[in-house]
Protein backbone atom coordinates (compact mmCIF):
# COMPACT_ATOMS: atom_id res chain seq x y z
CA UNK A 1 0.00 0.00 0.00
CA UNK A 2 1.28 3.55 -0.98
CA UNK A 3 1.04 6.49 1.13
CA UNK A 4 -1.56 8.54 -0.35
CA UNK A 5 -4.38 5.36 0.13
CA UNK A 6 -3.07 4.93 3.09
CA UNK A 7 -4.05 8.54 3.50
CA UNK A 8 -7.44 8.24 2.39
CA UNK A 9 -7.96 5.26 4.39
CA UNK A 10 -7.08 6.51 7.93
CA UNK A 11 -10.42 8.45 8.29
CA UNK A 12 -12.30 5.07 8.63
CA UNK A 13 -9.32 3.18 9.96
CA UNK A 14 -10.08 5.68 13.14
CA UNK A 15 -13.55 4.51 12.96
CA UNK A 16 -13.17 0.89 12.62
CA UNK A 17 -15.36 0.72 9.16
CA UNK A 18 -12.97 -0.80 7.31
CA UNK A 19 -12.25 -4.15 5.80
CA UNK A 20 -10.95 -6.73 7.71
CA UNK A 21 -8.66 -7.39 4.17
CA UNK A 22 -7.98 -3.16 4.27
CA UNK A 23 -7.21 -3.32 7.37
CA UNK A 24 -4.20 -5.78 7.79
CA UNK A 25 -2.34 -3.72 4.52
CA UNK A 26 -2.98 -0.65 6.21
CA UNK A 27 -1.53 -1.83 9.61
CA UNK A 28 0.83 -3.25 7.89
CA UNK A 29 1.82 -0.29 5.67
CA UNK A 30 1.89 1.89 9.25
CA UNK A 31 4.71 -0.58 10.97
CA UNK A 32 6.75 0.55 8.24
CA UNK A 33 5.80 4.23 7.60
CA UNK A 34 6.75 6.66 10.10
CA UNK A 35 4.98 9.83 7.71
CA UNK A 36 1.53 7.56 8.01
CA UNK A 37 1.70 6.82 11.37
CA UNK A 38 2.10 10.47 12.43
CA UNK A 39 -0.86 11.38 10.30
CA UNK A 40 -2.93 9.01 11.85
CA UNK A 41 -1.71 9.72 15.80
CA UNK A 42 -2.50 13.59 14.63
CA UNK A 43 -5.91 12.52 13.27
CA UNK A 44 -6.98 10.56 17.19
CA UNK A 45 -5.74 13.79 18.55
CA UNK A 46 -8.01 15.60 16.24
CA UNK A 47 -10.54 13.26 17.36
CA UNK A 48 -10.55 13.71 21.01
CA UNK A 49 -10.14 17.57 20.95
CA UNK A 50 -13.81 17.26 18.69
CA UNK A 51 -15.08 14.92 20.99
CA UNK A 52 -13.94 17.11 23.43
CA UNK A 53 -15.79 20.28 22.27
CA UNK A 54 -18.07 21.37 24.92
CA UNK A 55 -22.02 21.08 23.95
CA UNK A 56 -23.82 24.14 23.62
CA UNK A 57 -26.75 24.19 25.43
CA UNK A 58 -30.73 25.65 24.22
CA UNK A 59 -31.46 28.20 26.41
CA UNK A 60 -33.64 27.28 29.75
CA UNK A 61 -36.79 29.44 28.00
CA UNK A 62 -36.29 27.53 24.79
CA UNK A 63 -39.29 25.59 24.77
CA UNK A 64 -41.03 28.90 25.41
CA UNK A 65 -39.52 30.75 22.95
CA UNK A 66 -40.60 27.84 20.64
CA UNK A 67 -44.45 27.78 21.67
CA UNK A 68 -44.76 31.65 21.41
CA UNK A 69 -43.59 30.88 18.15
CA UNK A 70 -45.76 28.57 17.32
CA UNK A 71 -48.76 31.11 18.81
CA UNK A 72 -47.77 33.61 17.08
CA UNK A 73 -47.78 32.02 13.66
CA UNK A 74 -51.00 30.54 14.57
CA UNK A 75 -52.70 34.31 14.91
CA UNK A 76 -50.69 35.27 11.64
CA UNK A 77 -51.63 32.13 9.36
CA UNK A 78 -55.10 32.95 10.72
CA UNK A 79 -54.43 36.26 9.21
CA UNK A 80 -53.29 34.76 6.05
CA UNK A 81 -56.58 32.57 5.64
CA UNK A 82 -58.71 35.86 6.05
CA UNK A 83 -56.99 36.92 3.04
CA UNK A 84 -58.17 34.18 0.90
CA UNK A 85 -61.49 34.69 1.86
CA UNK A 86 -63.02 36.99 -1.03
CA UNK A 87 -65.53 39.30 0.64
CA UNK A 88 -65.36 43.30 0.84
CA UNK A 89 -63.52 42.60 4.55
CA UNK A 90 -60.64 42.32 2.01
CA UNK A 91 -60.67 46.00 1.53
CA UNK A 92 -60.48 46.37 4.84
CA UNK A 93 -57.41 43.76 5.51
CA UNK A 94 -55.74 45.59 2.57
CA UNK A 95 -55.56 48.87 4.41
CA UNK A 96 -53.99 47.20 7.15
CA UNK A 97 -51.04 46.54 5.01
CA UNK A 98 -50.07 43.76 7.10
CA UNK A 99 -48.19 42.00 4.14
CA UNK A 100 -47.27 43.97 1.24
CA UNK A 101 -46.16 41.56 -1.28
CA UNK A 102 -46.41 43.19 -4.87
CA UNK A 103 -45.97 40.73 -8.03
CA UNK A 104 -44.90 43.52 -10.64
CA UNK A 105 -42.42 42.28 -13.50
CA UNK A 106 -41.31 38.93 -14.41
CA UNK A 107 -40.58 37.88 -17.17
CA UNK A 108 -36.57 37.00 -17.41
CA UNK A 109 -35.94 34.56 -19.45
CA UNK A 110 -32.95 32.39 -21.56
CA UNK A 111 -32.52 36.13 -22.41
CA UNK A 112 -33.85 38.22 -20.14
CA UNK A 113 -34.66 41.66 -20.98
CA UNK A 114 -38.50 42.92 -21.19
CA UNK A 115 -38.35 45.55 -23.54
CA UNK A 116 -41.34 44.46 -25.44
CA UNK A 117 -44.92 43.54 -24.27
CA UNK A 118 -45.94 42.09 -27.63
CA UNK A 119 -46.16 38.22 -28.81
CA UNK A 120 -43.00 37.06 -29.40
CA UNK A 121 -42.69 34.41 -32.60
CA UNK A 122 -41.33 31.83 -30.10
CA UNK A 123 -44.99 32.44 -28.33
CA UNK A 124 -47.24 32.27 -31.27
CA UNK A 125 -45.24 28.98 -32.50
CA UNK A 126 -46.03 27.69 -28.94
CA UNK A 127 -49.53 28.68 -29.15
CA UNK A 128 -49.66 26.76 -32.10
CA UNK A 129 -48.42 23.34 -30.90
CA UNK A 130 -49.40 23.75 -27.86
CA UNK A 131 -49.12 23.63 -24.49
CA UNK A 132 -46.32 20.96 -24.51
CA UNK A 133 -44.10 23.08 -26.51
CA UNK A 134 -43.72 25.20 -23.68
CA UNK A 135 -40.36 23.46 -23.21
CA UNK A 136 -39.24 24.57 -26.74
CA UNK A 137 -40.27 28.05 -25.95
CA UNK A 138 -37.69 27.97 -22.92
CA UNK A 139 -34.68 26.87 -25.03
CA UNK A 140 -35.55 29.49 -27.46
CA UNK A 141 -33.39 32.34 -27.90
CA UNK A 142 -36.59 35.22 -27.83
CA UNK A 143 -35.65 37.60 -26.54
CA UNK A 144 -38.81 38.40 -24.47
CA UNK A 145 -41.83 36.56 -23.65
CA UNK A 146 -44.64 38.55 -22.88
CA UNK A 147 -47.72 36.72 -23.81
CA UNK A 148 -50.72 37.94 -23.84
CA UNK A 149 -53.18 36.13 -21.64
CA UNK A 150 -56.82 36.12 -22.51
CA UNK A 151 -57.82 38.63 -20.57
CA UNK A 152 -55.17 41.09 -20.72
CA UNK A 153 -55.70 43.40 -23.53
CA UNK A 154 -52.78 45.73 -25.10
CA UNK A 155 -53.46 48.80 -23.17
CA UNK A 156 -53.01 47.28 -20.05
CA UNK A 157 -49.44 46.10 -21.05
CA UNK A 158 -48.54 49.74 -21.25
CA UNK A 159 -49.74 50.72 -18.18
CA UNK A 160 -47.86 47.92 -17.05
CA UNK A 161 -45.00 49.02 -18.23
CA UNK A 162 -45.25 51.75 -16.00
CA UNK A 163 -45.97 49.49 -12.90
CA UNK A 164 -42.40 48.11 -13.47
CA UNK A 165 -40.79 51.12 -13.31
CA UNK A 166 -42.85 52.49 -10.61
CA UNK A 167 -42.03 49.44 -8.64
CA UNK A 168 -39.19 47.49 -9.79
CA UNK A 169 -36.89 49.24 -7.07
CA UNK A 170 -38.58 48.40 -4.40
CA UNK A 171 -40.90 45.53 -4.77
CA UNK A 172 -40.79 42.63 -7.37
CA UNK A 173 -41.67 39.40 -8.66
CA UNK A 174 -39.12 37.99 -11.47
CA UNK A 175 -39.59 34.53 -12.82
CA UNK A 176 -36.96 33.12 -15.61
CA UNK A 177 -37.39 29.49 -16.77
CA UNK A 178 -35.45 27.01 -17.80
CA UNK A 179 -36.74 23.41 -19.63
CA UNK A 180 -38.63 22.47 -16.41
CA UNK A 181 -38.08 24.79 -13.39
CA UNK A 182 -39.12 28.28 -12.56
CA UNK A 183 -36.60 30.46 -10.83
CA UNK A 184 -38.44 33.34 -8.73
CA UNK A 185 -37.52 36.33 -7.48
CA UNK A 186 -39.45 38.39 -4.78
CA UNK A 187 -39.47 41.20 -2.87
CA UNK A 188 -41.76 41.24 0.32
CA UNK A 189 -42.19 43.67 2.92
CA UNK A 190 -43.51 43.26 5.82
CA UNK A 191 -45.25 45.86 8.02
CA UNK A 192 -46.70 46.00 11.38
CA UNK A 193 -50.06 46.79 11.21
CA UNK A 194 -52.51 48.26 14.40
CA UNK A 195 -50.22 47.26 17.30
CA UNK A 196 -49.52 43.36 16.16
CA UNK A 197 -46.21 43.08 14.90
CA UNK A 198 -45.44 40.72 12.38
CA UNK A 199 -41.61 39.27 11.63
CA UNK A 200 -40.30 39.45 8.89
CA UNK A 201 -39.15 35.69 9.48
CA UNK A 202 -42.70 34.65 9.74
CA UNK A 203 -43.50 36.31 6.19
CA UNK A 204 -40.82 34.66 4.85
CA UNK A 205 -41.36 31.52 6.42
CA UNK A 206 -45.33 31.89 4.81
CA UNK A 207 -43.39 31.92 1.53
CA UNK A 208 -40.42 29.44 2.45
CA UNK A 209 -43.50 26.85 3.16
CA UNK A 210 -45.15 27.77 -0.35
CA UNK A 211 -41.86 26.79 -1.81
CA UNK A 212 -41.22 23.75 0.22
CA UNK A 213 -44.75 22.62 -0.60
CA UNK A 214 -44.03 21.96 -4.20
CA UNK A 215 -40.15 20.48 -2.99
CA UNK A 216 -38.80 23.92 -4.56
CA UNK A 217 -35.20 25.59 -3.62
CA UNK A 218 -34.53 28.57 -1.61
CA UNK A 219 -31.57 30.12 -3.46
CA UNK A 220 -30.93 32.95 -2.52
CA UNK A 221 -32.50 34.85 0.79
CA UNK A 222 -31.61 38.78 1.15
CA UNK A 223 -32.87 40.63 4.40
CA UNK A 224 -32.57 44.29 2.78
CA UNK A 225 -33.71 45.56 6.19
CA UNK A 226 -36.04 44.83 8.98
CA UNK A 227 -38.86 44.11 6.85
CA UNK A 228 -37.94 43.71 3.51
CA UNK A 229 -36.54 40.89 2.20
CA UNK A 230 -36.21 39.15 -1.41
CA UNK A 231 -36.05 35.86 -2.27
CA UNK A 232 -34.76 34.00 -4.95
CA UNK A 233 -36.25 30.20 -5.80
CA UNK A 234 -36.33 27.49 -7.77
CA UNK A 235 -39.76 25.50 -8.10
CA UNK A 236 -40.49 22.63 -10.52
CA UNK A 237 -42.33 24.15 -13.48
CA UNK A 238 -45.10 22.28 -13.31
CA UNK A 239 -45.66 23.57 -9.79
CA UNK A 240 -45.65 27.02 -11.37
CA UNK A 241 -49.26 27.90 -11.88
CA UNK A 242 -50.42 26.44 -7.77
CA UNK A 243 -47.14 28.56 -6.54
CA UNK A 244 -48.32 32.07 -8.35
CA UNK A 245 -51.70 30.88 -7.11
CA UNK A 246 -50.59 31.06 -3.57
CA UNK A 247 -48.39 34.27 -3.95
CA UNK A 248 -51.35 35.95 -5.56
CA UNK A 249 -53.13 35.40 -2.40
CA UNK A 250 -50.74 37.57 -0.63
CA UNK A 251 -50.37 39.78 -3.71
CA UNK A 252 -53.81 40.32 -3.32
CA UNK A 253 -53.14 42.20 -0.37
CA UNK A 254 -50.64 44.60 -1.19
CA UNK A 255 -50.86 47.62 -0.50
CA UNK A 256 -48.40 50.07 0.82
CA UNK A 257 -49.61 53.02 2.88
CA UNK A 258 -47.57 55.75 1.15
CA UNK A 259 -47.69 53.65 -2.85
CA UNK A 260 -49.27 54.15 -5.25
CA UNK A 261 -52.27 51.74 -5.37
CA UNK A 262 -51.20 48.33 -6.44
CA UNK A 263 -54.51 46.73 -6.50
CA UNK A 264 -55.57 42.81 -7.74
CA UNK A 265 -56.50 44.39 -11.30
CA UNK A 266 -52.51 45.15 -11.55
CA UNK A 267 -51.80 41.42 -10.14
CA UNK A 268 -54.02 40.12 -12.93
CA UNK A 269 -51.98 41.38 -15.26
CA UNK A 270 -48.90 41.07 -14.38
CA UNK A 271 -49.71 37.63 -12.97
CA UNK A 272 -50.80 37.01 -16.85
CA UNK A 273 -47.43 38.09 -18.33
CA UNK A 274 -45.88 35.38 -15.80
CA UNK A 275 -48.43 32.73 -17.00
CA UNK A 276 -47.18 31.62 -20.21
CA UNK A 277 -43.60 31.04 -19.49
CA UNK A 278 -44.13 27.99 -17.45
CA UNK A 279 -45.25 24.59 -18.74
CA UNK A 280 -49.10 24.42 -17.04
CA UNK B 1 -51.39 12.67 26.17
CA UNK B 2 -52.11 15.69 24.26
CA UNK B 3 -50.07 16.30 21.08
CA UNK B 4 -49.27 19.29 22.64
CA UNK B 5 -47.65 17.78 25.26
CA UNK B 6 -46.10 15.20 22.66
CA UNK B 7 -44.34 18.07 21.30
CA UNK B 8 -43.23 19.57 24.59
CA UNK B 9 -41.83 16.36 25.73
CA UNK B 10 -40.10 16.32 21.66
CA UNK B 11 -38.94 19.69 22.38
CA UNK B 12 -37.23 19.06 25.84
CA UNK B 13 -35.52 16.08 24.00
CA UNK B 14 -34.07 17.13 20.96
CA UNK B 15 -33.40 20.87 21.96
CA UNK B 16 -29.62 20.64 23.36
CA UNK B 17 -28.72 18.12 20.58
CA UNK B 18 -30.47 19.92 17.66
CA UNK B 19 -29.22 23.29 19.35
CA UNK B 20 -25.54 22.09 19.60
CA UNK B 21 -25.96 20.97 15.69
CA UNK B 22 -27.04 24.56 14.70
CA UNK B 23 -24.33 25.86 16.58
CA UNK B 24 -21.93 23.79 15.44
CA UNK B 25 -23.27 24.61 11.75
CA UNK B 26 -23.87 28.18 11.93
CA UNK B 27 -20.88 29.23 14.13
CA UNK B 28 -22.98 31.45 15.88
CA UNK B 29 -24.96 31.29 19.26
CA UNK B 30 -27.68 33.62 18.31
CA UNK B 31 -28.14 32.60 14.63
CA UNK B 32 -28.07 28.61 16.49
CA UNK B 33 -31.08 30.09 18.80
CA UNK B 34 -33.06 31.60 15.83
CA UNK B 35 -32.40 28.44 13.97
CA UNK B 36 -32.96 25.60 16.06
CA UNK B 37 -36.25 27.50 17.01
CA UNK B 38 -37.40 27.32 13.38
CA UNK B 39 -36.20 23.73 13.45
CA UNK B 40 -38.95 22.80 15.67
CA UNK B 41 -41.39 25.28 13.97
CA UNK B 42 -40.86 22.74 11.35
CA UNK B 43 -41.61 19.39 13.15
CA UNK B 44 -44.45 21.14 15.24
CA UNK B 45 -46.27 21.53 11.36
CA UNK B 46 -45.37 18.21 9.84
CA UNK B 47 -44.84 15.62 12.88
CA UNK B 48 -48.28 14.36 11.80
CA UNK B 49 -46.80 13.84 8.62
CA UNK B 50 -44.28 11.68 10.04
CA UNK B 51 -44.67 8.08 9.40
CA UNK B 52 -41.34 6.50 10.92
CA UNK B 53 -39.26 5.53 7.98
CA UNK B 54 -37.00 6.42 9.33
CA UNK B 55 -35.94 6.73 13.28
CA UNK B 56 -37.70 9.88 15.16
CA UNK B 57 -33.92 11.35 15.85
CA UNK B 58 -32.96 10.71 12.15
CA UNK B 59 -36.03 12.86 11.29
CA UNK B 60 -35.40 15.30 13.69
CA UNK B 61 -31.86 16.00 12.63
CA UNK B 62 -32.34 15.66 8.88
CA UNK B 63 -35.03 19.06 9.42
CA UNK B 64 -32.24 20.76 11.53
CA UNK B 65 -29.39 19.92 8.77
CA UNK B 66 -31.51 21.49 5.88
CA UNK B 67 -32.30 24.21 8.08
CA UNK B 68 -29.19 24.96 8.57
CA UNK B 69 -28.04 24.34 5.32
CA UNK B 70 -31.25 26.35 3.68
CA UNK B 71 -29.96 29.54 6.06
CA UNK B 72 -26.48 29.09 5.15
CA UNK B 73 -27.51 29.24 1.69
CA UNK B 74 -28.67 32.71 1.84
CA UNK B 75 -26.91 35.34 0.58
CA UNK B 76 -27.69 37.81 3.84
CA UNK B 77 -25.46 34.27 5.26
CA UNK B 78 -22.55 34.35 3.04
CA UNK B 79 -22.46 38.41 2.80
CA UNK B 80 -22.26 38.47 6.63
CA UNK B 81 -20.28 35.80 7.09
CA UNK B 82 -17.39 37.39 4.74
CA UNK B 83 -17.49 40.73 6.72
CA UNK B 84 -16.87 38.80 9.78
CA UNK B 85 -13.48 40.40 11.35
CA UNK B 86 -11.22 38.25 13.74
CA UNK B 87 -11.42 41.11 15.76
CA UNK B 88 -15.28 41.25 16.40
CA UNK B 89 -16.48 39.44 19.30
CA UNK B 90 -18.24 36.09 18.80
CA UNK B 91 -21.64 35.80 20.35
CA UNK B 92 -21.23 32.36 22.68
CA UNK B 93 -23.68 31.36 25.13
CA UNK B 94 -21.55 32.84 28.07
CA UNK B 95 -21.97 36.49 26.29
CA UNK B 96 -19.53 37.75 23.53
CA UNK B 97 -15.69 36.12 23.32
CA UNK B 98 -12.94 38.06 21.30
CA UNK B 99 -11.49 35.36 18.85
CA UNK B 100 -7.86 37.13 19.27
CA UNK B 101 -6.53 35.13 16.46
CA UNK B 102 -2.50 35.85 16.89
CA UNK B 103 0.29 35.04 14.45
CA UNK B 104 1.88 32.10 16.74
CA UNK B 105 4.85 32.54 14.87
CA UNK B 106 5.33 35.74 15.86
CA UNK B 107 3.91 35.58 19.34
CA UNK B 108 5.19 33.93 22.38
CA UNK B 109 4.10 30.23 22.33
CA UNK B 110 1.24 29.87 25.15
CA UNK B 111 -1.74 27.80 25.88
CA UNK B 112 -4.96 29.12 24.60
CA UNK B 113 -7.93 28.68 27.24
CA UNK B 114 -10.87 26.61 26.01
CA UNK B 115 -12.92 29.18 24.68
CA UNK B 116 -10.55 30.88 21.84
CA UNK B 117 -9.45 27.16 21.09
CA UNK B 118 -13.21 26.28 20.43
CA UNK B 119 -13.64 29.32 18.96
CA UNK B 120 -10.65 28.81 16.25
CA UNK B 121 -12.12 25.07 15.73
CA UNK B 122 -15.33 26.65 15.20
CA UNK B 123 -13.56 28.57 12.49
CA UNK B 124 -12.23 26.01 11.27
CA UNK B 125 -15.45 23.88 10.61
CA UNK B 126 -17.31 27.00 9.01
CA UNK B 127 -14.35 26.96 6.52
CA UNK B 128 -15.28 23.53 5.41
CA UNK B 129 -17.61 23.10 2.21
CA UNK B 130 -20.93 22.57 3.27
CA UNK B 131 -21.36 19.07 2.28
CA UNK B 132 -18.23 17.97 4.54
CA UNK B 133 -19.34 20.39 7.34
CA UNK B 134 -22.48 18.46 7.74
CA UNK B 135 -20.85 14.91 8.20
CA UNK B 136 -18.36 16.31 10.11
CA UNK B 137 -20.36 17.42 12.76
CA UNK B 138 -22.67 14.76 12.75
CA UNK B 139 -19.61 12.59 12.98
CA UNK B 140 -17.17 14.08 15.09
CA UNK B 141 -18.82 15.95 17.04
CA UNK B 142 -22.68 14.48 17.22
CA UNK B 143 -21.01 11.00 17.07
CA UNK B 144 -23.98 9.98 14.94
CA UNK B 145 -23.07 6.08 13.03
CA UNK B 146 -22.17 6.34 8.96
CA UNK B 147 -25.20 4.81 8.69
CA UNK B 148 -27.53 7.38 10.48
CA UNK B 149 -25.56 9.82 8.74
CA UNK B 150 -25.99 8.51 5.23
CA UNK B 151 -29.70 8.36 6.67
CA UNK B 152 -29.74 12.03 7.45
CA UNK B 153 -28.02 13.31 4.45
CA UNK B 154 -29.03 10.84 1.85
CA UNK B 155 -25.85 10.45 0.69
CA UNK B 156 -24.61 6.72 0.56
CA UNK B 157 -22.49 5.66 3.07
CA UNK B 158 -19.04 5.70 0.51
CA UNK B 159 -19.60 8.88 0.04
CA UNK B 160 -20.07 9.57 3.84
CA UNK B 161 -16.85 8.25 4.42
CA UNK B 162 -14.86 9.80 1.47
CA UNK B 163 -16.64 13.43 2.63
CA UNK B 164 -15.59 12.89 5.66
CA UNK B 165 -12.30 12.11 5.25
CA UNK B 166 -11.73 15.11 3.37
CA UNK B 167 -13.10 16.92 6.15
CA UNK B 168 -10.54 15.28 8.62
CA UNK B 169 -7.82 15.87 6.49
CA UNK B 170 -8.46 19.44 5.64
CA UNK B 171 -9.71 20.36 10.05
CA UNK B 172 -6.22 18.47 10.64
CA UNK B 173 -4.12 20.80 8.55
CA UNK B 174 -5.78 23.87 9.68
CA UNK B 175 -5.76 23.13 13.44
CA UNK B 176 -2.21 21.26 13.70
CA UNK B 177 -0.97 23.95 15.62
CA UNK B 178 -3.82 23.65 18.67
CA UNK B 179 -4.37 19.76 18.02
Amino acid sequence: MECPQAKELLSQYLDDMLEPQEKAQLEQHLEACSACKDKLAQLKRYAGTMAALPKVKAPADFLEKVQERIERRSEFESVIRGFFKPSPMKTKVAALAMVMFAMIAVYKMIAPEFTAYKLSPAVEKRKALGSTASEEVFKSTAPVVADAAPRAESRAFTAEKEAVSAYSDTLGLTASAAANAVELQATLTALDAQGRVLSLNEVIDVVTRIIGSVEGQLIELTRDSDNQARFTFKIPAIAYPAVVKQLEQLAAVSAAPDAPAVDQGWVEVILSLIRPLVVE
Amino acid sequence: MSENQDFNELVLKYQDRVFNLCYRFMGNYEEADDCAQEVFLKVYRSLKDFRGESSLSTWVYRIAVNTCKNRLMSREYRERKRTISIDAPVQTEEGEVGLEIKDESRSPARELDAREKDALIQEAIAALPEDQRQVVVLRDIEALSYEEIAGITGLNIGTVKSKLSRARQALCEKLRRLI
